[in-house]
């Protein structure tokens, strides 16, 4: 229960998180220019998506038995 | 160019793959070892999100308008992290209901509602033909560029085609006869498809790597890598603006598709048939709420380099970019690529479609069709007739009605939209579930009226400012309907609709309808009372996690129904093995003997209407277990209650909680008073042999004195007055310590009579000095008491002087042999007299002052005085007289110092009049 509860809570704040990063304002910061010769925008968003990814990955990976039937 | 008979045989081969993965699902699931029972297939499966849509449409999108396409994908991202919440309320809801269908689901929500799930039904049919028509039109178009390329025969209109040599057609069909074979193999909606789920998986994976082929081929063959590409596609002047999101978020359109997305992976009728009715263990949403977002990135990569790919490499050519996947290989004659992406698009497209239509001819049988026909003089008339095969029929059929509605709405109008504007208006269509589903799964205020005015208003608007203006960009309404509006009316204008402009056509449907589907979801609900069966549906909904399904089965229904009747009509939709099984189970488990009985009880009805539910819709079986059970009018306070009771099980097991916290607070309390017990003890123990010692001590002499008189009659007089003397008053001392002792006994059980008088405190005190004045002056003591007024107090006489003379003799026993000193004075301290007695003897220890005052105590050090001290009861009784009187007493000493005993009463009242010295 106290895993289940703990992994609710981040979870939420990738919601949170992932919902400033990749809505204005902070995407017009990336609206010019490339890295690596990708265009900024692109690149951002394709990172923090991986990021994203990696992060709820690792929350979910807390105890993965004891919350079973939580 | 490919040679037709080639695509169609690699067509062939790959549904006939399909098909056999699903008969082998199937088969393994039959023997209980099931394939798609672990988390990747289950993820996969979810997968089915990315339709041809995603496929073609995507790079079409990048290449018209930029990077929003990819709000589509980041919008279910967004969701995976809620899903850990959202979606297994969901499945947990679902399993616990036997709920097959988004329509169902709200349906059984507020009050299994026959309205509720056809209205929700009729919207989720409207708002996914289109979609499915959209598939359609992808894999004809492919098909037409795979087969025909570069011949602009390619570019037909789908009307113009013949039925008769439409791809199209044929792969609607087969997908009809796919989604009967796997999607309706048993009556039991609630049973999972697992064949079906295992071919979906598996074309999950055919269209990721079918686009990672064609993703690599066109960045890394056609051109020298991602940076290749951005590099040229960033020199040609026409597309700087495309990876520049402000156009899109100036509208509100990013953050809008976003949303629109969210929802859509929830309430897709092919997302919640493949995450929430096939699912196989709720746990699989753990690797599921990372997996799928992994795949949705993958199959994303690829896409602005290929758009850009396309833009760059066919320059000014009239080439439709939904189709560059295609065209970009044909255009250098690499069939073989092009060939592997039209089977990719393939698979994105029938597993939508099939998906799709298997959820959509649930609801329309079990919430729009049953309702009707279970009415029916047929059904009713034949009563032991099996109605399995009327049910398959049903189902089969409306698989075959809903595919073919896509296939007519894609030869009326699917050609005049791109694949992306389909795709975002039935997302438009099914984000209008949002508010009355996740209301009503949050919030047990919601209820049917308002679910239905939601639902009304945000379809209507849908309708009005989205699929209208699709008919008139098809032709089919006029065109003056969009530029002067509904009757004329500007105001009515459907793509400006109240004067609103700025937003584009996607966004400002979903504004007003979402407004309004909320607004009056919320409003409706608040001021329209629910029945009884919505309120209890809405707490089990929304607090499903805090009843168990046994409580379910047996409080809910206060009705009976015979046994034989419930057999009857279970056996009629799932059989007689199944529904006996059913039967059997319940009644070892509740001990009862089934043969025995004739009248089921509510648990027993519950089941089969819960069972009934999954075969056709929870609405549907309500009505046919109502017309079954003698039902007793449930009221809404009765439900209340019920309810209540329930939660107050759940509330009890805080308050065991709550109550162990308590009883610890209480052993430590226990414990402590236990240690004051014993300490207790152990001073009446001492007392008693202190007691014992001084009405022995007293008794020894009486008795020796009265031997010596008694043995020697000849004593002289004077001896023997002098003898008779100490015998009285040792007998004296034995009446003093019994009397003490009794009245300690009296004041503690309540028995003392109390006397209260208003008494002249000063007269008091000199009356105790008066009667001790003879032992002073033997000791040589000096008493001052020196009075400047006359206080009054309202006390018990002859109490009040027990106080005083035995704080005195206390006084008279510690003092000084030498120069004896004992002061009295009296004040008024704040509304209190206080009274205090000094004396300059040995004193009191600290540790001493506080217990001397309690019962079978004695100050320590007064042991060797002791023969002088009486039972140690004295300050006791002193203390007790005080407290009766509402004052305190108390000692104030040092070692060696002499002490000072001080006492108060309340309200003394003084008088003007000065004593007279």
């Amino acid at each position: 229960m106290r895993y289940s509860v703990k992994i609710r809570q981040l979870l939420f704040a990738v919601f949170i998180f992932g919902m400033l990063l990749f809505n204005q304002p902070i995407l017009g910061i990336f609206n010019n220019g490339t890295i690596a010769g990708i265009p900024n925008l692109l690149f951002y968003i394709f990172l923090i998506w991986g990021i994203i990814i990696l992060v709820m990955a690792l929350i979910t990976l807390i105890n993965p038995t004891k919350t079973k039937k939580n | 160019m490919l040679q037709e008979w080639l695509i169609l045989a690699v067509s062939f081969i790959y549904i006939s793959i399909l098909f056999f993965i699903a008969y082998y699902g199937d088969k393994r699931a039959d023997e209980g070892r099931s394939i798609i029972s672990n988390p990747y297939f289950y993820a996969l499966s979810l997968a089915v999100y990315c339709s041809a849509w995603t496929f073609y449409g995507s790079v079409g999108h990048a290449a018209n308008t930029g990077l929003s396409f990819l709000t589509i994908y980041i919008g279910p991202t967004l969701m995976a992290p809620l899903w850990w919440v959202i979606l297994r309320k969901m499945i947990r809801i679902s399993k616990r209901h036997h709920i097959t269908s988004i329509a169902d689901f709200i349906s059984s929500r507020y009050g299994k509602s026959t309205v509720l799930g056809g209205t929700v039904t009729v919207i989720a049919v409207m708002g996914i033909v289109p979609y499915i028509s959209l598939q359609l039109k992808a894999i004809s178009s492919s098909y037409l560029i795979i087969s025909h390329y570069p011949d602009t025969l390619a570019y037909t209109l789908p009307q113009h085609i013949p039925v008769i040599q439409d791809t199209a057609f044929y792969v609607t069909v087969v997908l009809a006869l796919f989604a009967i074979l796997f999607g309706t193999r048993n009556t039991d909606a609630t049973e999972r498809h697992e064949g079906l789920v295992a071919a979906i998986a598996f074309e999950s994976v055919v269209k990721l790597l079918a686009f990672l082929l064609v993703g690599v081929f066109v960045t890394y063959t056609l051109f020298n890598g991602f940076s290749d590409i951005f590099a040229k596609a960033l020199n040609d002047g026409r597309f700087t603006t495309m990876f520049n999101e402000s156009a899109d978020t100036e509208k509100g359109s990013w953050f809008g598709l976003i949303l629109i997305s969210m929802f859509a992976i929830l309430f897709l009728p092919r997302q919640f048939q493949l995450a929430v009715v096939e699912n196989v263990d709720e746990d699989h949403i753990r690797k599921a709420i990372w997996l799928f977002p992994l795949y949705l990135l993958i199959i994303n990569i690829f896409v602005v380099p290929i758009a850009m790919g396309g833009l760059i490499h066919f320059q000014t050519e009239a080439v439709d970019a939904d189709t560059f996947v295609l065209t970009l290989p044909l255009a250098v004659k690499q069939t073989g690529i092009a060939l592997v992406v039209f089977i990719g698009g393939l698979s994105a497209a029938t597993g939508m479609v099939v998906v799709a239509s298997v959820a959509l001819s649930t609801m329309v049988s079990n919430d729009l069709l049953m309702p009707i026909l279970l009415g029916s003089r047929y059904v009713k008339a034949n009563r032991e007739q099996d109605l399995r095969g009327f049910l398959l029929l049903i189902r089969r059929g409306t698989i075959i009605i809903v595919l073919f509605l896509g296939y007519f709405y894609y030869k009326l109008v699917g050609s005049h939209y791109s694949l992306v504007n389909i795709g975002l208006i039935s997302f438009a269509a099914v984000a209008q579930f949002a508010p009355s589903f996740l209301g009503g799964m949050f919030w047990k205020g919601g209820t049917r009226y308002g679910a239905l005015s939601g639902l009304l208003s945000g379809f209507f608007t849908w309708g009005y400012t989205l699929a209208i203006p699709s008919l008139v960009s098809a032709g089919i309404l006029p065109e003056s309907l969009i530029t002067e509006g509904f009757l004329g009316l500007a105001i009515l204008k459907p793509t400006a609709l109240f004067g609103l402009t700025g937003l584009d056509p996607i966004m400002h449907a979903l504004f007003w309808s979402l407004l309004f589907n909320t607004g009056s979801y919320f409003i409706v609900s608040i001021f329209v009372k629910p029945s009884a069966i919505e309120l209890s549906q809405a707490t089990l909904f929304v607090d499903i996690n805090k009843y168990s399904p046994e409580f379910e089965h047996r409080s809910l229904g206060r009705g009976t129904a015979p046994v034989a009747e419930l057999r009857l009509l279970l056996r009629r939709f799932i059989g007689e093995k199944k529904s006996e099984r059913l039967f059997k189970a319940y009644a070892r488990k509740n001990d009862i003997d089934l043969e025995s009985i004739t009248q089921a009880d509510s648990g027993m009805i519950n089941l089969v209407e819960k069972r009934l539910s999954g075969v056709i819709g929870s609405a549907s079986a309500r009505i046919m277990i109502s017309s079954l059970v003698k039902e007793k009018p449930v009221s809404l306070d009765e439900v209340m209650h019920i309810l209540d009771e329930t939660q107050q099980i759940v509330a009890y097991s805080h308050e065991l909680e709550r109550k162990s916290s308590e009883l610890q607070e209480a052993t430590r309390k226990l414990k402590k008073a236990n240690e004051k017990l014993k300490t207790m003890d152990q001073f009446k123990d001492d007392f008693i042999a202190t007691i014992t010692h001084e009405l022995r001590t007293p008794l020894t002499s009486v008795r020796a004195f009265s031997e010596i008189l008694y043995d020697n009659p000849e004593i002289d007089v004077l001896q023997r007055q002098n003898f008779l003397g100490i015998i009285i008053k040792e007998t004296e001392r034995l009446t003093r310590l019994i009397n003490q002792i009794l009245d300690l006994q009296k004041i503690e059980s309540q028995e003392m009579e109390w006397h209260f008088n208003t008494l002249n405190i000063a007269g008091l005190i000199k009356e105790a000095i008066e009667g001790m004045q003879k032992l002073f002056e033997e000791k040589n003591i000096k008493v001052s008491f020196n009075p400047d007024h006359h206080i009054m107090v309202k006390a018990d006489r002859d109490r009040l002087l027990q106080v005083i003379l035995n704080l005195l003799s206390n006084a008279f026993k510690f003092c000084n042999d030498a120069d004896g000193e004992i002061v009295i004075s009296m004040s008024i301290e704040s509304s209190n007299l206080v009274v205090s007695i000094q004396d300059n003897g040995i004193g009191i220890n600290e540790a001493d002052q506080k217990i001397i005052f309690e019962k079978f105590r004695q100050a320590k050090t007064s042991s060797k005085t002791q023969r002088h001290a009486g039972s140690g009861l004295g300050l006791s009784i002193a203390r007790q007289i005080i407290e009766a009187h509402n004052g305190k007493i108390w000692v104030e000493s040092k070692t060696g110092e002499g002490a000072v005993f001080k006492f108060t009463l309340p309200n003394p009242v003084l008088k003007e009049q000065e004593i007279q010295k």
